[in-house]
């Protein structure tokens, strides 16, 4: 069966989201993209940034993407924005995710990110954001266990919600 | 039939030399050769260069990512005997192949940011047939 590749955002999601000491500098969640709630004032942003197949014979190979991650906060909520991002390092840097139906390759930093923002709406906000580029690689399943041409997709997963 | 994609190609490999190649894992490009050498025989009173063929010369490239649990471009690489080598453009059509005996030689290239990539080449150490034949 051809494995889902949003189980990789999900799983990283998830590491960050069960952290106790995280939760307790980002108490507001861990969200994917913008899609934090609108009274959200510290939390994690997960957005995936750039993805690649890289593709061997027989569907096999894997995924190489790269997620920015960061930690958010906005103007006048205090925030320890550096230990905050620190967690997150210490989290994501040479960790690892276990995602059904891959095997995990790598997980580490490429580059740190940190930036003001500000709100687009109110302009007297400011969002601080800082964080990194981290660089996910998940192994697809090999050869013999792969889906082969020919064989039809997995019914059961079609129409599922996201 | 019409052009089909490489993503269904294979690259089988027997270390007997036999018929019962196995798909080797985890590549994901072959390349083969087929040029016969070309000797020239221009004379006076020609109008252009002439040629006359001599032997075909078969060999080619195999690419793709290091697999700890496929090791027959290594092995293959250390046998002293040949194998049999089979070159199949896209699996959906399995009539359609290369085959022959081979020796391989294999690479492997590690770098921190990537997959290790292993690399090979071979060349025909017997008469190789394309299949089906014309």
């Amino acid at each position: 069966m051809v494995p889902d590749s949003s189980e990789i955002d999900w799983a990283l999601m998830m590491l960050l989201q069960t952290d106790p000491q995280l939760q307790a500098l980002l108490p507001d969640g861990v969200f994917d993209e913008e899609g934090a709630k609108q009274n959200c004032m510290r939390f994690v942003s997960v957005t995936l940034s750039d993805h690649a197949d890289v593709n061997t014979f027989q569907q096999g190979g894997y995924e190489n993407a790269l997620y920015l991650v960061e930690a958010v906060s906005r103007s006048g909520v205090l925030t320890n924005m550096k230990d905050a991002a620190y967690r997150i390092h210490q989290l994501l840097q040479d960790g690892m995710l276990t995602v059904p139906g891959f095997t995990f390759m790598a997980l580490y930093r490429e580059r740190r990110t940190r930036r003001v923002e500000r709100d687009p709406v109110d302009k007297s906000i400011r969002w601080f954001r800082r964080g990194g580029y981290y660089r996910v690689q998940m192994a697809l399943a090999d050869t013999a266990t792969s889906r082969q041409p020919g064989q039809d997709a997995d019914v059961s997963a079609q129409g599922a919600v996201a | 039939m019409a052009i089909l994609t490489g993503r269904n190609g294979q690259v089988l490999y027997d270390p007997a030399g036999g018929a019962a190649a196995v798909a080797i894992l985890s590549l994901n490009q072959w390349t083969a050769s087929f040029k016969t050498d070309r000797t020239e025989v221009t004379c006076f009173g020609d109008t252009n260069k002439v040629y006359i063929p001599g032997m075909k010369d078969i060999s080619g490239t195999v690419n793709g990512y290091w697999n700890s649990a496929e090791t027959t471009l290594f092995e293959a690489a250390d046998a002293a005997t040949p194998g049999l080598l089979k070159l199949v453009p896209n699996s959906t059509e399995p009539t359609f192949f290369w085959s022959g005996l081979a020796y391989l030689d294999a690479d492997i290239d590690v770098s921190v940011n990537d997959a290790p990539a292993v690399s090979g080449t071979f060349s025909a150490a017997g008469p190789w047939t394309r299949e089906p034949a014309a």
